[in-house]
């Protein structure tokens, strides 16, 4: 196992399709790009690697923020930026080799504490939490045999439109608690998505029992939303970030191979590497 | 000199609160041990040499108040001097097993020549008190050193409570001040996490500035006129500073990044698994097999198969690498500057440990770009984000959307199917510690007492480490365990003050425990938090 080995083993996500890429350059910056000389140009040296290759290879092609477009290369590292990241990171809390079975210890008893009973929820509790744009994270805790009593519990996620509650999706609540993850429209705003538990009755009307929406700071200013839309979509998310790079630019360091083990210690050395 | 462009380094130093003295030894202490002696020492270390050589040089440093808790904690301290000496003697006897090992013997003498030099650095020139030497570079004006949340809370999923929010803030710079002897300018925010409304939270802090990943920025509310070159005010005033995700890329990426160069040493190998000896079984905790610290083979390549590693080697390729990235900061900055008709700000933001404990070869690395920068060029000049922000005066105000640093760029590695259980917990106990901050707004003796250590406990579960391990699976039980353990205390101390049945002898012995913040004050969790 090495460095290497554990970026082989991550499972690598797909090359964004052509389809998905042209979405992406609809978006603004990316228009602005399609106008701009010079994202011509990487457009024109996109057709073939080679033609790709070889831009590289001439000039140092640093478009700016403003003037650029959605490489296939560049998105796909910009994916497994965040991943590269997350493994850096967790290098710090790491106690053996990667790939190997986590220690596993058995603490001693301290304190006579029994920390696996986890503290019993003060009151009825529903949370909605926001994963990431599309994706929302719903709670509900009740109170012991709450679910039977107050029989046919249903639990729904929707969007306030017009005073009116749309319903985008609803499950019956079986159990005391539970969580579920509910997927949306990324592009409905925050603020108008809310959660509700209740009953239908017989004449089909629901009878709400309790309900939530996002919970987000309040904003200083009154004109500003309160967190009214994700950012950006996932799909956006990805062209941002590749469109604050500038491209990787000719490299000054020549491929130079690594010293083999035939190498004595101190008396051979890497040569110097030159700009 | 007029530079073309500048380049600021940020670093996010961080390590959970991780102090055991029930135990004699903590296989989970290492953490803080190992990036003392492969991150914190060296980076002070090249940050001195600079100083003292009179290069220009600056960096924006985040020490966290759980990070800057456990610097100064005697105990481990203490620990840290044991930690080392153990290696050393481990080491000696390593010496005398590979003596005639032409590829292993020398890599082993390197290892007990640096063990020694950190020795002699910790303990006769600090004082084991590593705080003191990055006072004297914040205090010289090299290094701006920043605060983070109190146990680094995850802003955007505690937004639900916002009072854990200000809590987060009101400690972390009551610890910042109390061990810094400064307010802090700036914030890293734990994990870049941002949701529109924390501006406004901040100013009321006094915090003049944070960082944001690319898309925080380029994804603002009206876009930015030069994307992530340049920072931007929020609505509330509190500027942000946007990652450059190239320069960011050219470190971070295992793929083509920096720290994959076969000469480089290699993270995994370790003699705790490669050696099977007495003296290195010392190093072990309890007979499992863990990193010692002790890594004598450098990447090599793909697979099974490494070779000894060079440090010589290492550190020219190290120096070569410098030169690369200044060569490409330089052409960036040319470029930008052309395109935005003003010096661009490159923000390079890293976690600190990235630097040595990662990449082994990290802080030469940034000793070399600094001496390059300063003498080699003069086109690219460091800056820290503080000093960036005085010369700066046509800053344009967006409104940053909800974003983060993490994988995904929103929520996903803190909020999904690993995790997600410990919310409702935290959400319960964070209104149950403001409803008692209410309850008792001038609690004196035993109830202060009580009060003060339920919420060191409640701000120890928030930590979004516990969350982070869960899904990255590295020590999750010791994870879970510290989760549970922190939300067990709180809901008994709070027990305590409902009933009014004080267990003293338990009080006493949690709050040896759990000992950091020794200023706390229960009312930062309270629906007013006193600031």
């Amino acid at each position: 196992m090495s460095k290497r080995d554990s970026v082989e083993k991550t499972p690598t996500k797909k090359a964004k399709k052509p389809k998905e890429i042209k979405e992406a350059k609809k978006s603004k910056e990316a228009k602005k790009a399609m106008k701009s000389k010079a994202a011509k140009k990487s457009k024109d040296a996109k057709k073939s690697k080679d033609a790709k290759k070889a831009m590289k290879s001439k000039e140092p092609n640093v478009p700016s923020v403003a003037e650029r477009e959605p490489d296939l290369d560049m998105v796909e590292e910009a994916n497994h930026a965040g991943d590269d990241e997350q493994r850096i990171e967790s290098a710090k809390y790491a106690t053996t080799p990667a790939g190997t079975s986590p220690v596993y210890r058995r603490y001693p008893a301290d304190l006579g504490e029994d920390i696996e009973t986890l503290p019993r929820l003060r009151t009825h509790r529903i949370i909605l939490l926001p994963q990431k744009p599309g994706i929302l994270y719903a709670y509900w805790g009740l109170k012991p045999d709450e679910s039977q009593q107050m029989q046919n519990l249903t639990l729904r996620l929707g969007r306030l439109v017009d005073k009116r509650f749309e319903v985008i999706e609803e499950i019956a609540v079986r159990r005391d608690s539970g969580g579920r993850y509910f997927q949306i429209n990324p592009n409905v705003p925050q603020d108008s998505v809310f959660l509700q538990i209740g009953r239908y009755v017989e004449d089909g009307k629901f009878v709400l029992e309790w309900s939530t929406g996002i919970v987000r700071a309040r904003q200083l200013l009154a004109e500003a939303p309160l967190g009214t839309k994700w950012a950006l979509t996932m799909d956006e998310f990805e062209s941002v970030r590749e469109n604050s790079a500038l491209k990787q630019r000719e490299s000054n360091v020549s491929p130079v191979s690594s010293p083999t083990s035939l190498d004595s210690l101190g008396r051979e050395r890497v040569s110097r590497l030159d700009p | 000199m007029n530079p073309t462009g500048y380049f600021a380094l940020v670093l996010h130093a961080h390590l959970p609160f991780v102090r055991h003295p029930e135990y004699e030894r903590f296989l989970e202490e290492d953490w803080f041990f190992e990036a003392l002696t492969e991150t914190y020492l060296p980076l002070l270390e090249i940050f001195e040499g600079l100083r003292n050589d009179g290069v220009h040089f600056r960096t924006t440093m985040s020490l966290t108040p759980t990070l800057l808790s456990m610097m100064t904690d005697p105990l481990l301290q203490q620990r840290y001097v044991s930690y080392l000496d153990t290696r050393l003697a481990a080491l000696e006897t390593e010496r005398t097993r590979t003596a005639g090992d032409q590829y292993l013997g020398p890599v082993v003498e390197y290892y007990q020549k640096r063990f020694n030099q950190l020795r002699t650095q910790f303990v006769d020139r600090y004082q084991r008190d590593v705080v003191q030497p990055f006072r004297s570079l914040l205090e010289s004006g090299q290094l701006e050193i920043i605060t983070c949340g109190a146990t680094h809370g995850y802003f955007p999923l505690l937004a639900t409570h916002e009072e854990s929010i200000y809590a987060q803030l009101s400690m972390a710079i009551r610890t910042h001040q109390r061990i810094l002897g400064h307010r802090p300018a700036g914030i890293w925010l734990p994990e870049c996490g941002y949701i529109p409304g924390i501006d406004r939270i901040l100013a009321e802090f006094g915090i003049d500035f944070f960082f944001l990943d690319s898309h925080g920025i380029l994804g603002a509310d009206p876009p930015p006129r030069h994307g992530v070159y340049c920072p931007v005010r929020t609505p509330s005033g509190p500027a942000a500073f946007g990652r450059d995700y190239e320069s960011s890329k050219q470190v971070w990426s295992a793929e083509e990044g920096y720290p994959g160069d076969p000469v480089y040493r290699e993270f995994y190998r370790d003699a705790g698994f490669d050696v099977d000896a007495p003296h290195i079984e010392t190093l072990r905790h309890a007979g499992i097999k863990t990193f010692t610290g002790l890594k004598y083979h450098r990447i090599t390549g793909r697979g099974d198969w490494k070779e000894a590693y060079h440090p010589e080697w290492a550190r020219d390729r190290a120096a070569s690498h410098a030169d690369n990235f200044l060569f490409n900061r330089q052409h960036q900055v040319r470029w930008l500057n052309s395109q935005m008709g003003r010096p661009p700000i490159i923000v390079a933001p890293y976690d600190a440990e990235l630097f040595g404990h990662w990449w082994y070869e990290g802080p030469q690395w940034i000793d070399f770009l600094f001496r390059k920068m300063a003498y080699d060029q003069d086109e690219v000049r460091a800056i820290s984000a503080a000093e960036f922000l005085r010369l700066s005066s046509d800053v344009e105000t967006v409104v940053a959307p909800e974003c983060s640093w993490g994988a995904g760029g929103y929520h996903e590695v803190w909020l999904n199917g690993t995790n997600d259980w410990i919310y409702p917990l935290l959400f319960d106990a964070g209104e149950r510690m403001s409803r008692l901050a209410s309850m008792f707004p001038d609690a004196k003796e035993t109830h202060r007492w009580i009060l003060d250590q339920a919420a060191r406990e409640l701000l120890l579960a928030q930590s979004s480490d516990w969350a982070f391990i869960m899904k990255t699976g590295t020590s999750v039980e010791y994870a879970v365990r510290r989760i549970k353990t922190h939300l067990h205390r709180f809901d008994r101390l709070a027990n305590m003050l409902e009933s009014g049945h004080v267990d003293h002898g338990y009080l006493e012995a949690i709050a040896e425990r759990d000992s950091l913040f020794p200023d706390m004050d229960y009312r930062i969790f309270s629906k007013r938090p006193c600031l």
